[in-house]
C-alpha cells in the first residue's frame, strides 16, 4: 500500500526532528511528542494532499507549532494532566538541569523562543520564520537579536550573543 | 549563518541529547487514532440523525397547543327554589347527602365543545379548583391548571350551605350538592340559593368528603380547618370558598 508506506517513511524521518525542536520550546518531551503526533494525525487525514506538497514536513511543522503555541491546547493538556496525575504522564527525557540551554530558553518570551529555535535550530531563513509565525521579518530580526542577547546573559557566555550578522 | 555559531551549536547539541529519549508512538498509532476518531464521529452523526428527529418530535409534542380555554357559562343556571328546610334539630342526625335537596341548588350546565385530546406525558391528572364569585349566589368553579390537565383527570367537589338554628345553637345543613370537573367540563357554575340570610354559611370544597348534617355554632369558624374535630371536611380536601359568619348581625348572636 504505497500511501501507507510513504506516510510511514515520512513519519519515521520527520518525527524525531520535529519533536526535538518542540522539546526545546516546551521543555517537556511528553508534550512535544503529543504535539507532533497530533500534527502527524492531521497530516495523515489529509495525506492524499499533503503528500503532494514539495515539503510535507513544512506543513507538519506549521501545524505542530500552531498546536504547541495554542493557548487552548495548553490549557486542555493541563487539565488532562491534572485529571490523570502529573507523575503518571512523565516521559523520560534529558534532565533540564543538565541542559542549561533549555532552561535558558524557557526564560525567553514565547515569541523570542520560537524565533530562535526556528531560525538557529531548524535553519529556517528569517523570511520563512516570519511567514510561519505570521509576523514581519523585521519583527523576527528584533526577536532574534533580543533572544540572543538574553541567552548570552542567562548562560554567562558572551559568545552566544553573537553578531547581528548571524541573523 | 556560520556552523561555528556557538548558539547554533548549543541548540543542536541539546536537541540531539533530547532526541535519544524520543519514543515515537508510530505511524500505525496515528492510523489507529484517526480510525477511532472517524468511528466516533460517524457514531455521533448516526446518533444525531437517529435522535434529532425524535427530540424534535418530543419538543413539538410538548409545545402542542392545549385546547382553547373555556369561558364560563353565561346563561342562566337551572336553579330551583329552595324548599324551606326543616332539618332535624338533633346534631347527631346525619342525613345522607343523597337525600339532601341537592337539586335545589345545582351546578350549572357542563361546558361543551371541549375537544378530546390524547394524554400528554406531562399532563397533570390532579388539579386544584378555583372559584370566582359571579354574584351573590353564583360561582364559577374552574381548574387552576387547566392547560396541563390530563384528559382522563377528574376533580370532584361539593358545596354545602348551612343555616343557623338558634334553638340548638348549631349550624344545620340546608342544601348541598356534588359535582366534578373533568376534561370536557373544566368549568361549572354553581348557584347557591338562599344566601341572603346573614347567618347562612356556605362552602365550595374540593374533594369527596362526607357532607356533615350540622356544625356546632361555636365551632362554626373552625369548619375550614381539616384538623379540627368539627371540620366540615377532612384532610385531603381543599376549601376553596368560605363564606361563613362574617356578618355582624349573626356574629352578635354568637
Amino acid at each position: 500500500m504505497p500511501e501507507n508506506r510513504d506516510f510511514a517513511e515520512f513519519y519515521a524521518a520527520a518525527f524525531p526532528n520535529l519533536t526535538g525542536a518542540l522539546f526545546m520550546h516546551t521543555g517537556d518531551l511528553g508534550e512535544a511528542q503529543d504535539v507532533v503526533q497530533e500534527a502527524m494525525i492531521q497530516a495523515l487525514r489529509r495525506w492524499a494532499v499533503v503528500s503532494t506538497y514539495e515539503e510535507p514536513a513544512a506543513w507538519v511543522r506549521r501545524v505542530a507549532w500552531n498546536l504547541a503555541t495554542s493557548r487552548w491546547r495548553r490549557l486542555r493538556r493541563g487539565l488532562e494532566l491534572a485529571a490523570r496525575g502529573w507523575a503518571n504522564d512523565a516521559v523520560a527525557g534529558p534532565d533540564p538541569d543538565r541542559v542549561a540551554i533549555v532552561r535558558a530558553l524557557a526564560e525567553l518570551p514565547p515569541n523570542q523562543r520560537q524565533a530562535v529555535i526556528l531560525h538557529y535550530l531548524e535553519d529556517l531563513p528569517v523570511a520563512e520564520t516570519a511567514e510561519l509565525m505570521g509576523v514581519a521579518e523585521g519583527t523576527v530580526k528584533s526577536w532574534l537579536h533580543r533572544g540572543r542577547a538574553r541567552l548570552a546573559v542567562l548562560l554567562g557566555d558572551a559568545a552566544l550573543g553573537g553578531e547581528l550578522e548571524n541573523v | 549563518m556560520s556552523d561555528l555559531d556557538p548558539l547554533r551549536s548549543a541548540l543542536t547539541e541539546a536537541e540531539r541529547s533530547a532526541r535519544q529519549f524520543v519514543r515515537p508512538p508510530g505511524a500505525e498509532a496515528a492510523r489507529r487514532t484517526l480510525r477511532r476518531r472517524r468511528a466516533v464521529r460517524n457514531t455521533t452523526l448516526c446518533m444525531l440523525l437517529l435522535f434529532l428527529p425524535l427530540a424534535l418530535f418530543l419538543q413539538l409534542s410538548s409545545l402542542r397547543p392545549s385546547p382553547a380555554p373555556l369561558s364560563p357559562t353565561s346563561g342562566p343556571t337551572p336553579s330551583g327554589s329552595v324548599p324551606a328546610p326543616t332539618p332535624s334539630p338533633s346534631p347527631s342526625s346525619s342525613p345522607s347527602p343523597s337525600v339532601l335537596p341537592s337539586a335545589s341548588v345545582s351546578a350549572g350546565p357542563a361546558e361543551v365543545g371541549a375537544p378530546a385530546a390524547p394524554a400528554s406525558p406531562r399532563c397533570q391528572p390532579k388539579a386544584f379548583i378555583v372559584t370566582t364569585e359571579l354574584s351573590a349566589t353564583r360561582y364559577t368553579v374552574s381548574l387552576e391548571n387547566e392547560k396541563t390537565f390530563c384528559p382522563d383527570g377528574v376533580v370532584p367537589y361539593f358545596w354545602a350551605r348551612y343555616g343557623f338554628n338558634a334553638a340548638f345553637d348549631t349550624m344545620v345543613l340546608l342544601d348541598s350538592g356534588r359535582s366534578r370537573l373533568d376534561w370536557t367540563h373544566k368549568r361549572r357554575t354553581v348557584v347557591i340559593s338562599g344566601t341572603g340570610d346573614e347567618c347562612d354559611a356556605w362552602f365550595i370544597v374540593q374533594g369527596s368528603a362526607a357532607i356533615k348534617a350540622s356544625i356546632p355554632w361555636p365551632k362554626g369558624q373552625d369548619a375550614s380547618d381539616p384538623d379540627d374535630a368539627y371540620a366540615l371536611y377532612g384532610r385531603g380536601n381543599t376549601k376553596v370558598a368560605w363564606m361563613p359568619f362574617t356578618r355582624s348581625g349573626c356574629m352578635a348572636r354568637s
